[in-house]
């Protein structure tokens, strides 16, 4: 017989008590700003208002997640399979960071060939061709036809 | 009738029939490729309708919108992926039906139900725009902060999932619209001393990041997508006990679709929804909801798309966009030098009438086109997925950036994606924070102004009882599913899903 799964803390617990935390950050923030009265709104009146509800409304998710908490139902759980995902994310960041000054056309090549499997080797040759293919369409839509001014970065 | 044929007159010019058809075909791509939008694509092109006469420019950007409510229906039926958010409810039921082998019977009724709602839609943007200008210079802003506020709390109701995590979103959109200038005092206000945040957080990176770039990378994570069987035009056509079922649905949810749209924070993807629910309770056989309803493809179909249409309604009439699609509108149309509101129609009949005369003209492209494209549609969606992400993040980003020139923008783009990854894994809706984002700076300046009017109290909402039902209905739209009566039955519509 297995033994019953624990109910540790659960995502909505977790994440009511962030939102709880976000609305102390702003509420702070904005008693900073100033508040001023109904009849004469200061810089962070509603701002101030907003950071108490938005606490409010994360303490009832955090409550709520905690007295409904389901066995197995964790952060852990929810989050499997998220690697590829961050991983895609700070990719688009590098690239962000060095479009404008590595160039659009190579930073754009690279981004796709990663994307597309470059690093696999099976389909190295494969996504490279892709990446050249759709890097030049981009570049031929954006920079001829539209005329939007991709960053060149001094390669080309 | 003479707003009509001025209509005519401009929608039927060859230039502006161009730019109808060009907009409608983008946004049934647009529709059809999961991950990129109406939102994006109207950004991006918005530099370049800075060329264009204000009416072809509208009339190219409105065929966007409501092509990407018909197109969003191929993917959501063929593969499961919501090609955009109105047609996140087509996936139950449609998919199911492309299972059974009834992929032809769904899209055609998709389509064919598009077409009758955008048809209703059109006659009813002719109808009710009049009037609702006549009266809407009568409106101040207590009304229009209410009217707002109603639109907001109803995207909460209807909304998927916890009212309370929604109410939480709609807060959070509120407050990332106060960052940036303030309005009245001009001082900084949570920038973090940041230049770039002085003027706020831009719409088109919030929006492409929480839902383009999020969906993405949900869909990374789960099973590889079926690729979709060739389709044979015979297999489109319905049967007539096909075209008897789907009549009551298409007549609902067009109605339905329309004044659901006209109401500021409603739109598409509420209409949907609410047909949902409304054919599955209407239904003598409710059980077969998420096995392969006709009734839950041509209700919903319908409804979004005359919900597309009517939700131009308060963006003409009153000059409020009731979504961020047309808050992008709106945007397009002060390129322009065209301000929507109770004049308009007086002002600059020729762009009003040309827009919804081109509307029906649209409609009728889209019929002609989705119906006998469906083949090209599908091929697009057998190309592998690893393929098919990396163009749709290209997209996404170089749109960003060519619209913006800040790669400042692009981190907010790329955070804002990853917060919606977030939110989503989390339970989270994405619809609610967007819109109160949009209407945020609105809604404070309405507040403001009525305070004022009010002698420094809330009492002129009160006063006023336009405004004051507006609030009472919008209270009980959240008062009555926090009582725990609504909320059983949205958690068995989350259920079948």
């Amino acid at each position: 017989m297995t033994a019953p799964q624990k109910r540790g803390m659960s995502p909505d617990t977790l994440s009511g008590g962030a939102l709880m935390l976000l609305g102390g950050a702003i509420t702070f923030a904005a008693a900073g700003a100033g508040i001023g009265t109904l009849g004469d709104p200061d810089t962070g009146f509603l701002a101030f208002h907003l950071g108490i509800a938005l606490a409010a409304c994360g303490g009832l998710v955090a409550v709520v997640g905690w007295v409904r908490r389901a066995p197995g139902d964790r952060l852990r759980e929810r989050f499997r399979g998220s690697g590829r995902s961050l991983e895609v994310i700070a990719l688009l960041i590098v690239y962000s960071l060095l479009l404008e000054r590595m160039g659009f056309p190579l930073t754009t090549f690279v981004l796709l060939w990663l994307l597309s499997g470059g690093l696999d080797r099976r389909r190295r040759w494969r996504a490279a061709g892709y990446a050249v293919a759709l890097t030049a369409a981009t570049y031929l839509l954006f920079e001829v036809v539209l005329d939007s001014g991709l960053p060149a970065g001094g390669w080309f | 009738m003479d707003g009509v044929l001025t209509g005519i007159a401009v929608a039927a010019q060859p230039v502006n029939i161009a730019f109808c058809f060009l907009g409608v075909l983008m946004g049934t791509l647009v529709g059809v490729l999961p991950g990129i939008g109406p939102i994006a694509t109207i950004s991006l092109l918005l530099p370049l309708t800075a060329q264009l006469d204000p009416a072809a420019a509208v009339i190219m950007v409105s065929g966007i919108y409501y092509g990407a409510a018909y197109g969003g229906s191929t993917t959501s039926i063929l593969v499961r992926i919501p090609g955009e958010a109105a047609t996140v409810v087509t996936c139950i039921d449609g998919h199911a039906m492309a299972q059974q082998g009834r992929a032809g019977t769904a899209l055609a009724m998709a389509a064919i139900g598009s077409f009758v709602a955008g048809t209703v839609g059109t006659v009813g943007i002719g109808l009710l725009s009049e009037p609702i200008m006549r009266h809407a210079v009568r409106l101040g802003p207590p009304e229009y902060f209410a009217l707002m506020l109603l639109g907001v709390l109803m995207v909460i109701f209807f909304s998927s999932g916890a009212i309370v995590k929604s109410l939480a979103m709609v807060v959070l959109g509120l407050f990332l619209s106060q960052i940036g200038q303030d309005i009245v005092t001009g001082e900084a206000r949570f920038t973090g001393g940041s230049l770039e945040l002085i003027d706020g957080i831009d719409l088109v990176p919030l929006a492409m990041g929480l839902f383009g770039i999020s969906e993405v990378l949900l869909n990374l994570e789960g099973p590889a997508r079926a690729t979709p069987a060739p389709l044979p035009w015979s297999r489109l056509m319905p049967s007539r006990e096909e075209w008897r079922e789907s009549a009551g649905p298409i007549a609902r949810g067009s109605l339905m679709g329309f004044f659901l749209g006209l109401i500021p924070g409603g739109g598409p993807t509420l209409a949907s929804f609410a047909s949902y629910a409304a054919e599955r309770a209407l239904s003598r056989k409710p059980e077969t909801f998420g096995h392969g309803a006709l009734a839950g493809v041509a209700g919903p179909e319908s409804a979004n798309n005359s919900a597309a249409s009517g939700s131009f309604i308060p963006l003409l009439t009153l000059g409020i966009p009731g979504n961020a699609v047309m808050a992008l509108i709106l945007g397009a149309m002060i390129l322009h030098g065209v301000s929507p509101g109770p004049m308009l129609m007086q002002e600059r009949p020729e762009v009003f009438w040309g827009v919804v005369v081109s509307m029906y003209l649209g409609n009728l492209m889209l019929l002609i086109l989705n119906l006998p494209l469906i083949g090209l549609w599908v091929q697009l969606l057998r190309l592998p997925y690893r393929l098919l992400f990396p163009a749709i993040l290209l997209l996404t980003l170089v749109g960003t950036y060519a619209t913006t020139r800040s790669v400042f923008d692009l981190l907010v783009l790329i955070g804002s994606g990853l917060a919606g990854y977030l939110l989503r894994k989390l339970g989270y809706e994405l619809a609610p924070l967007i819109l109160a984002f949009v209407l945020g700076g609105q809604l404070e300046q309405t507040f403001r102004q009525s305070v004022l009017m009010g002698g420094g109290s809330l009492g002129i909402f009160v006063e006023r009882p336009a405004a004051l039902i507006l609030l009472l209905v919008g209270a009980l739209f959240i008062i009555v599913p926090l009582s725990g009566a609504v909320n059983r039955s949205r958690l068995r519509v989350s259920a079948a899903e």
